[in-house]
């Protein structure tokens, strides 16, 4: 689950996939260093929008873009096998993307636990 | 005898999914639909940024290089780390002008804009189209920025400035039909050079 604060206050909570047990989600204290949308993975050749990028390898809080929708992704995840998981982005539905894109300023502090 | 039982089998495979297949006609639905959901979206295309979004933004101590190459200049800051000042380059396309210089108050001040570039106003393409109608590749500004994030490539816009035909900075990404109006600010370091002081 993703969880956003300001002033102490919880303003958003969204339903979340972080990375699998082979890439993991990197656990710790980082910040927003770059914003980008539309934006794309060099990486792997997929779309990643309202994508904050916390870490300098490019691990980022982005929108899911497959198809199946990120509820079943996460049920899969939870009941089926590990292998549902991100490369170690976070992902969200579009919607909760789109509004944290829009909230977040670059800077802002990103902890991963 | 080999080949007439394969082809009983395969006769008896089809009768057996055609049974399946009229006793179970719902399925069908559900067959097309996730053989539909395995396409990519198409069909008519929506710019997939709204007026008022940041299509980039990067936090000013992870910004490392920004060019700016229009036909008769081009215009180059970059530092290895966020601890230096920024080094600049200004260079004309006639060789008239090569000056070399580390960063001065105007000269950070003009990189400022270029750490949030906001769509002011979003083209659907026939809009893009009718913006960049008769204009001619030399009019075309490319702007490159580089920071510390090195999973994806330098973000990169081009850009129309404004002149006595349109009064706003039209941005467009490489490969993309469709485009965004941005900040005029994002333009002053041409405006400038060494010895902006």
């Amino acid at each position: 689950m993703l969880e956003a604060f300001e002033d102490g206050g919880r303003m958003y909570q969204f339903p979340c996939v972080t990375g699998d047990s082979t890439h993991p989600t990197n656990v710790g204290t980082f910040t927003v260093l770059r914003k980008r949308h539309p934006c794309r993975s060099n990486t792997y050749d997929v779309d990643m929008n309202y994508a904050l990028f916390f870490t300098n390898d490019g691990k980022a809080i982005h929108q899911y873009h497959g198809s199946a929708g990120l509820t079943v992704v996460r049920a899969a995840r939870q009941n089926v096998s590990d292998w549902f998981g991100s490369h170690g982005c976070v992902r969200l539905e579009e919607a909760n993307a789109k509004t944290l894109y829009n909230w977040t300023p670059v800077g802002t502090r990103v902890v991963v636990f | 005898m080999l080949k007439h039982s394969t082809i009983g089998r395969l006769l008896v495979l089809a009768s057996s999914f055609s049974r399946f297949w009229k006793r179970y006609a719902g399925l069908r639905y559900v067959f097309f639909i996730l053989f539909a959901m395995s396409f990519p979206r198409c069909g008519i295309f929506t710019p997939p940024i709204s007026a008022g979004e940041e299509t980039f933004g990067v936090a000013p101590d992870a910004l490392r290089e920004v060019t700016l190459r229009a036909a008769d200049r081009r215009i180059d800051a970059r530092r290895w780390t966020s601890a230096q000042p920024f080094f600049f380059v200004f260079e004309s396309s006639n060789g008239a002008k090569f000056e070399r210089c580390i960063e001065s108050p105007p000269l950070a001040k003009a990189l400022s804009p270029l750490t949030s570039i906001k769509a002011l106003r979003v083209l659907n393409s026939e809009a893009t189209r009718q913006f960049t109608k008769n204009v001619q590749n030399s009019e075309w500004v490319d702007l490159t920025i580089a920071d510390t994030v090195v999973e994806t490539d330098p973000f990169h816009l081009r850009l129309l400035p404004p002149n006595g035909k349109r009064n706003e900075l039209f941005a467009k990404r490489p490969g993309d039909d469709w485009g965004i109006t941005v900040d005029s600010d994002l333009l002053s370091l041409l405006t400038l050079d060494c010895s902006a002081r």
